[in-house]
């Protein structure tokens, strides 16, 4: 027995002679069952976690997405235009007509059924109730009586219109607009049939002699056009 | 036949027997063997009996559970000392953050606080339960370290080495735990071993 042993003597005989504790009755009894619940919650392992479908479906989905993602955005893509640098849209349905001649034949035509019939005419106003042009039917067929009142053959102005507009883009039906005056109002196209290069956005008034010489040039080129096609047609 | 050879296997070959066939015979004398030692250990680190029978019991079935991980180079007994210390002390941490407002101060080393309390009267620690009861209170207040090698060596009885692996440390710290944790239980004691 060392000296701090002595020291402690007491206190080391009575932790000795401390009363021992004994496990209960049914200690065995109660850790059968732990173990039984604990062999039912055994844990599983990271992989058995992690391989489950319920945890599969929304990773494959998420992975899915990314790579679809990954493949249809390209971030890099050159084709990205700057919005602050792209031109401003061309206003596609708006067209303006500076003469009779512009004005497709079928509209002319039409123009004319419309005021033979003026309910027709109320119908196709409300329809186009919605689209930034109204139709003015009246005005058309008052710059053909113009035209007509200026000595200008009406089959030959037909004629004219025809061959100038058959390879014309302007096809609308339902809306289009003449200028009564000076200035001619807007006319709705088909936006496909339009490209950038045939739109002429200067607006220009023609005086009625300048208008005159622009006809009588007209007439040359279809009257020579016309000598060569019969020309042919003699052969 | 065979259970009686059984009972005369040491610790080490009973675990092994366990691991390797998967004997639970063997489980059930290393559970005979140990309830006891282990059941005393506990309560006098934790001072509640309910708790302890827990404590033991969640140990034997870590045993069970993790058979295969005990080491034949390790006795067993100080394999499943380190379990159950380690669950004590998880189990006294727990309580004690429960009962943080509580008058009772456990850890405390430096203070001491005079509880009123009948049975620290001479006349009454006379009485050798109250004052197995007293000794008990007094063990509480001692700080967790001290109290666990005081306890392994002075209570259980176990060898420095064995306490120095129980607790993975080294001996001569074994030592000096024990000796603090003696000098403060004595401090508590003063009124039962100063007369």
């Amino acid at each position: 027995m060392n000296e701090e042993e002595k020291t402690y003597k007491k206190l080391l005989d009575d932790l000795k002679n401390l009363p021992k504790v004994d496990a209960p009755k049914n200690f065995e009894t109660e850790l059968l069952r732990k173990i039984n619940s604990s062999e039912l919650e055994k844990k599983e392992s990271f992989w058995d976690k992690i391989l489950t479908p319920g945890k599969l479906a929304p990773a494959a989905v998420a992975l899915a997405s990314a790579a679809i993602i990954f493949f249809v955005v390209d971030i890099n893509s050159e084709e990205m235009e700057d919005p602050l640098n792209i031109a401003p849209r061309l206003r596609e349905d708006l067209v303006i007509i500076e003469s009779i001649e512009e004005i497709p034949v079928e509209q002319l035509k039409k123009s004319d059924r419309v005021k033979e019939e003026p309910g027709i005419l109320n119908e196709g106003l409300a329809e186009t109730k919605e689209t930034e042009t109204q139709v003015l039917p009246n005005v058309v067929y008052e710059e053909r009586s113009e035209m007509n009142s200026k000595g200008v053959d009406k089959s030959l102005a037909d004629e004219l219109i025809s061959g100038k507009l058959e390879s014309d883009s302007f096809k609308s039906d339902d809306s289009r607009s003449l200028g009564g005056s000076a200035v001619p109002s807007p006319v709705t196209t088909s936006a496909a049939e339009i490209s950038k290069d045939n739109l002429n956005f200067m607006q220009r008034n023609l005086s009625t002699e300048e208008k005159k010489e622009v006809q009588q040039l007209k007439m040359k080129v279809q009257t020579g056009k016309s000598s060569k096609t019969e020309q042919n047609s003699n052969k | 036949m065979k259970d009686r050879s059984l009972s005369e296997f040491t610790d080490e070959e009973l675990i092994l027997e366990f691991q390797s066939n998967g004997n639970e015979k063997a489980f059930e004398i290393l559970v005979q063997r140990f309830k006891n030692p282990l059941t005393n250990y506990v309560y006098r680190f934790l001072g509640d009996y309910d708790s302890c029978v827990d404590v033991v019991q969640d140990a034997f079935v870590k045993v069970y559970r993790y058979k295969d991980n005990y080491s034949s180079l390790a006795k067993f007994s100080t394999w499943i000392y380190t379990i159950a210390g380690n669950l004590a002390r998880t189990e006294y941490q727990r309580k004690r953050r429960r009962n943080f407002f509580s008058i009772s101060s456990f850890g405390e080393e430096d203070k001491s606080f005079d509880i009123p309390d009948n049975s620290n009267r001479p006349d009454v620690a006379a009485d050798m339960n109250l004052k197995n009861e007293i000794i008990q209170k007094a063990l509480l207040k001692v700080r967790d370290s001290y109290r666990e090698a005081v306890i392994l060596r002075d209570v259980q009885e176990l060898s420095y080495e064995e306490i120095a692996d129980i607790m993975k440390i080294e001996v001569g710290t074994v030592k000096s735990r024990i000796n603090r944790g003696r000098a403060e239980l004595q401090k508590y004691l003063k009124d039962i071993y100063n007369d």
